[in-house]
């Protein structure tokens, strides 16, 4: 969790470093985040999530387009009532379980704009990103825990919009598809990411 | 008073908000009640043809593994005792075996339960085999003669306190010198005993299932 939290700082750091040289205006967003789960993460938990938040900030480096970095945490939970599981050769096993993700994506991702920043309360936009989603896993299985967690390198593509309430202040809606690539022995954390949140920009 | 919700404080704010939740993931739900967290669990021998086997003994005696040098009270006590292993005849009966007592021909299997009251992992249980120095039965042998002997518990999963486990053996595949135990088969019941009533029903449904996920027992 400390590597986790590293990276973080040093993303949004050199992040905003990076952009301090392009064009004055900016934005940041704080979305709750809701996912459905797709792809294999459906073998694991297949019930919409309704726990997430998301953090995302951004600067426009041309008039129609903006480069930022977003990190979010979706949390999938699912009950799973009371199966039988062939869990090796002649291991047998029966009882409920209760199986978590906790996903967070970290991405760097470029907006372009279908209408004129700044000028229209309505801004539409299509968005792609590349990063790391980190994918802890866990399975309680009567009273036995089974964690496992895995950095999956992900692609992002998204299409949102901003609304423009005020001078600074915007409501933000956008979908998101997270797709990561199994990794460190987890199956593909993968998910339609639903978000809808407040913006600030200048 | 204006408030200036430029993008870099909103996001610095929401940045030292969202790092304290990171520590801690999200579990929420999970299991409303001790049933929700039962678990049985068996395991066999693939190698042994259940079909060769028609009888078995059940000694009426379930032991309790304590982790240290057992002793003649190390056995549980109390209603429950009969309730499983009545169950445990229901279900054997059921799959088409016939329960034999002392004294008459040698069983083809034992069927031996015990209740864990400390925690065993994956390592060989060293006093398994002191548990039959007193036996009711008398010495190993008895009352079958040499070469037949009650066996002791494999450690082929991890026991940890309160579990219901049921073992099955053929007492021909003993190996004595070598401390070789003949299971055959396995059954857990995860965490069922702590001495209520309630337990001991969750203890029988535990019993069932450990013989309906195990359809290979059947001879009939």
């Amino acid at each position: 969790m400390k590597a986790l939290k590293k990276t973080i700082y040093l993303s949004v750091f050199f992040c905003i470093l990076s952009f301090a040289s392009f064009g004055q205006h900016s934005y940041s967003t704080v979305t709750y985040n809701m996912a459905l789960p797709t792809s294999s993460l459906t073998d694991f938990v297949d019930e919409y999530s309704f726990r997430g938040i998301g953090l995302e900030y951004g600067r426009f480096v041309k008039e129609k387009l903006s480069a930022g970095i977003s990190l979010g945490w979706n949390v999938f939970y699912q009950a799973a009532p009371s199966a039988t599981y062939d869990l090796e050769n002649t291991l047998t096993v029966t009882g409920k379980t209760y199986r978590y993700i906790n996903a967070y994506p970290l991405i760097l991702k470029a907006h372009y704009y279908l209408g004129e920043p700044h000028k229209t309360p309505l801004l539409p936009y299509i968005g792609a990103g590349i990063g790391t989603t980190f994918a802890r896993q866990r399975l309680d299985f009567g009273v036995y825990s089974y964690e496992n967690n895995a950095w999956q390198f992900g692609v992002y593509p998204e299409i949102g919009t901003f609304y423009s309430i005020n001078s600074n202040a915007n409501i933000t809606a956008n979908i998101r598809y997270n797709i990561g690539f199994e990794a460190g022995g987890l199956p593909s954390v993968s998910f339609i990411g639903f978000n809808l949140g407040l913006a600030f920009s200048k | 008073m204006k408030y200036n919700f430029t993008p870099e404080k909103v996001l610095a704010l929401s940045i030292i908000l969202f790092s304290a939740f990171l520590n801690n993931s999200c579990y929420p739900g999970g299991a409303d009640n001790v049933q929700d967290l039962d678990v049985v669990a068996t395991a066999n021998n693939p190698n042994y043809n259940f079909a060769n086997a028609s009888t078995y003994v059940l000694p009426p005696r379930i032991v309790k593994i304590t982790g240290e040098d057992p002793k003649p009270e190390d056995t549980l006590s109390g209603p429950s005792v009969q309730t499983i292993l009545n169950q445990i005849k229901t279900n054997m009966t059921s799959y088409g075996y016939t329960e034999v007592k002392p004294g008459g021909a040698a069983p083809d299997l034992i069927v031996q339960s015990y209740i864990a009251r400390t925690t065993v992992i994956g390592a060989y249980y060293p006093f398994w085999w002191d548990y039959w120095g007193w036996y009711p039965w008398g010495s190993w042998g008895y009352p079958w003669g040499g070469g037949w002997y009650p066996v002791g518990l494999p450690v082929v999963y991890s026991y940890t306190i309160g579990d219901l486990i049921i073992t099955i053996s053929d007492p021909k595949a003993e190996d004595i010198p070598n401390k070789h135990i003949g299971s055959v088969w396995l059954g857990s019941i995860k965490g069922v005993d702590n001495g209520t009533t309630s337990n001991t029903s969750r203890a029988v449904a535990g019993i069932d299932q450990a013989f309906v996920q195990s359809p290979y027992l059947k001879t009939n």
